[in-house]
């Protein structure tokens, strides 16, 4: 094999995350970079998601996926910045070396820094606890929507959907739209898990209904599914056996959640956080693998793709600080209480950083406070907040070494 | 004067509006982080719009479809109408990002527009 191409920056994935990266990073005058995308278009996800809502923060405008992609492919491509497609990384290591596969042979690069934003993927029905065969018929949503909206290939007509995630609701209303008789979202938690304005326009516009603490738990059939049983859970999200439901299908939806792509991490010796599936990071989103950076999904899951490019461009200017020399060091660890997870999981101290986390449920008056060593380090309140919608808590510099915690909680109801 | 809830959907924000009606008048609402969830919870309770995005066939292209949206919202109740006229449309290769398809939808006054680009398909010949 070749000797190895030296970069300053290689970036893994051509989804928002990397695009928005390479441009900031060409912008600041970091020249010496490639992007190494999979597929044969760059775009990442937004490029099956053909109904709007994206950009509506930084572009004021609701623009599909395409076309939100769009705005970050055409200039990436003005600004001549090198971007292989069709070209999967298949190996990296902790000393940064990339290893990818294209139709041109085996490519490796050696970069100074590394930026992961590969993304996530639906988890699947392997992943659920469900009984009977696995007859054809069952779908996850991203790919149902890739069937659908990239090939013109419809689903199925009777169709139970399983999560609540914005990818069901969103083809829920798409298969809806199709023709397709979509029975019912059945999502196991009290609350739903995708956007409310998902919620309304998605089912309520079209009087799907949603059944919150359902679930499956049951595929019929041999070859084709032809039905599902139903059940309500208890508060433990426990079958409740005596409300099973046999409802006749061909077509079963996963909604059930997404996990962040992380098997290059893993082989690059990178700690993995369990709660968000992605990796460990600091402030600058470096990981725990000096020169190896993360943003997008691949660090934790976004609703917003605004928020995703948001993010990538901020771990831009990190790279390039780190590119001209090391990184403050991030002893201070961060915990939360009544969110899901925190990211970043590391402070330094002196300098001020934003937190991002998630109600761990739906709350009319939320407070999220930042405290350290028994002190309110700084306070926002939120008049509606889901688990759906992600909060950033900005944090002033830390003087001082001690553990932060983030604290979720209503402000009608403090024992919640 | 009665009161009504309802979430702002112009944005992922989804605002939490609760609206004072006199009659049929919106004389306040308040939960909105910005001026238009005043304007979408009167818009909602008389007429509510969305727009549309489906996809139409496409003929001699590189892919077999074009995703569409409509270039303004439209009543919500004459969206099974127009998503029913657009699966009737048929366009021909090329397709470029933003062409216009259709000028007027169901004399709505909205255009048709595609959301990707569909290269005609190139038939080799050797
Ligand atoms: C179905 C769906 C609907 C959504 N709807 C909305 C919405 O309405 N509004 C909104 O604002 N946001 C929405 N989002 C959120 C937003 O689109 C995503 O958060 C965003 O696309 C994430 O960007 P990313 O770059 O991190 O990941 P991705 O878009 O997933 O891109 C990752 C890229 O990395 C590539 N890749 C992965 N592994 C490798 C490898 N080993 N080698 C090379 N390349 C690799 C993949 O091919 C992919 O192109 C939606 C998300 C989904 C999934
Ligand atoms: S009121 Fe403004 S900020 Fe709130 S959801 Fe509507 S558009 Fe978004």
């Amino acid at each position: 094999m070749n000797e190895p191409i030296l970069k300053d920056v290689v970036i893994l994935g051509g989804g928002p995350a990397g695009l928005a990266a390479a441009l900031a990073l060409h912008e600041q005058g970091v020249r010496d970079l490639v992007i190494l995308e999979r597929e044969p278009e760059a775009g990442g996800i937004l490029r099956q998601c053909i109904h709007d809502g994206f950009g509506l923060t930084r572009f004021h405008e609701a623009l599909t996926g395409p076309e939100y992609a769009k705005r970050f492919l055409d200039p990436v491509r003005a600004a001549g910045i090198e971007l292989h497609t069709g070209t999967t990384v298949t190996g990296l290591t902790a000393q940064r070396l990339v290893t990818a596969v294209s139709h041109r042979g085996l490519t490796q690069y050696q970069a100074r820094a590394v930026i992961l934003a590969m993304g996530c993927r639906e988890r699947a029905a392997g992943a659920l606890p469900m009984y009977g065969a696995r007859p054809a018929g069952v779908f996850t949503a991203g790919v149902a929507q890739a069937y659908v909206n990239l090939y013109n290939t419809m689903v199925g007509r009777e169709i139970v959907i399983l999560g609540s995630g914005d990818i069901g609701l969103i083809m829920a209303r798409r298969l809806t739209l199709e023709g397709a008789h979509v029975l019912g979202v059945y999502e196991i938690l009290p609350h739903p898990s995708g956007l409310p304005r998902n919620v309304t326009q998605c089912l309520d516009d079209f009087h799907i209904p949603l059944h919150l603490s359902h679930t499956v738990t049951k595929l019929h059939g041999a070859a084709r599914l032809e039905a599902v049983t139903v059940c309500a859970v208890d508060e433990q999200r426990r079958p409740l056996p005596e409300t099973a439901a046999r409802i006749p299908c061909d077509t079963l939806i996963l909604s059930v959640g997404l996990i962040p792509e992380n098997e290059l991490s893993r082989m690059a010796g990178i700690e993995l956080d369990s709660q968000t599936g992605g990796p460990v990071v600091d402030q600058f989103l470096q990981t725990t693998v000096p020169g190896i950076f993360a943003a997008g999904n691949v660090l934790h899951v976004h609703d917003v793709a605004d928020d995703v490019s948001a993010e990538a461009e901020f771990l831009a200017a990190q790279v390039a600080r780190y590119l001209a020399g090391p990184l403050p060091h991030c002893p201070i660890a961060v915990t939360g209480r009544g969110c899901g997870h925190v990211v970043p999981q590391r402070l330094c101290r002196g300098e001020a950083a934003v937190l991002s986390f998630r109600p761990a449920a739906p709350r009319r008056h939320l407070v999220v406070e930042a405290v350290q060593d028994g002190q309110t380090l700084c306070r926002r309140t939120i008049p509606y907040a889901t688990p759906a919608q992600m909060v950033h808590l900005p944090i002033p510099d830390l003087a001082d070494g001690s553990p932060v915690e983030v604290c979720c909680y209503d402000d009608e109801n403090p024992a919640v | 004067m009665t009161t009504k809830t309802l979430l702002c959907n112009l944005c992922p924000n989804c605002c939490a509006l609760t609206v004072t009606l006199e009659g049929d008048t919106v004389t306040g609402c308040t939960g909105n982080l910005c001026t238009q969830g005043a304007d979408f919870a009167r818009q909602e309770l008389t007429m509510p719009l969305r727009n549309v995005t489906t996809s139409v066939a496409v003929s001699g292209g590189l892919y077999p479809l074009c995703s569409v949206r409509l270039s303004a919202p439209i009543p919500l109740s004459r969206l099974t109408e127009a998503v029913d006229l657009l699966h009737g449309l048929t366009v021909t290769a090329p397709v470029a990002m933003g062409q216009v398809l259709l000028e007027d939808l169901l004399g709505l006054g909205v255009q048709v527009l595609s959301t990707r680009s569909v290269p005609a398909l190139q038939i080799r010949r050797d």
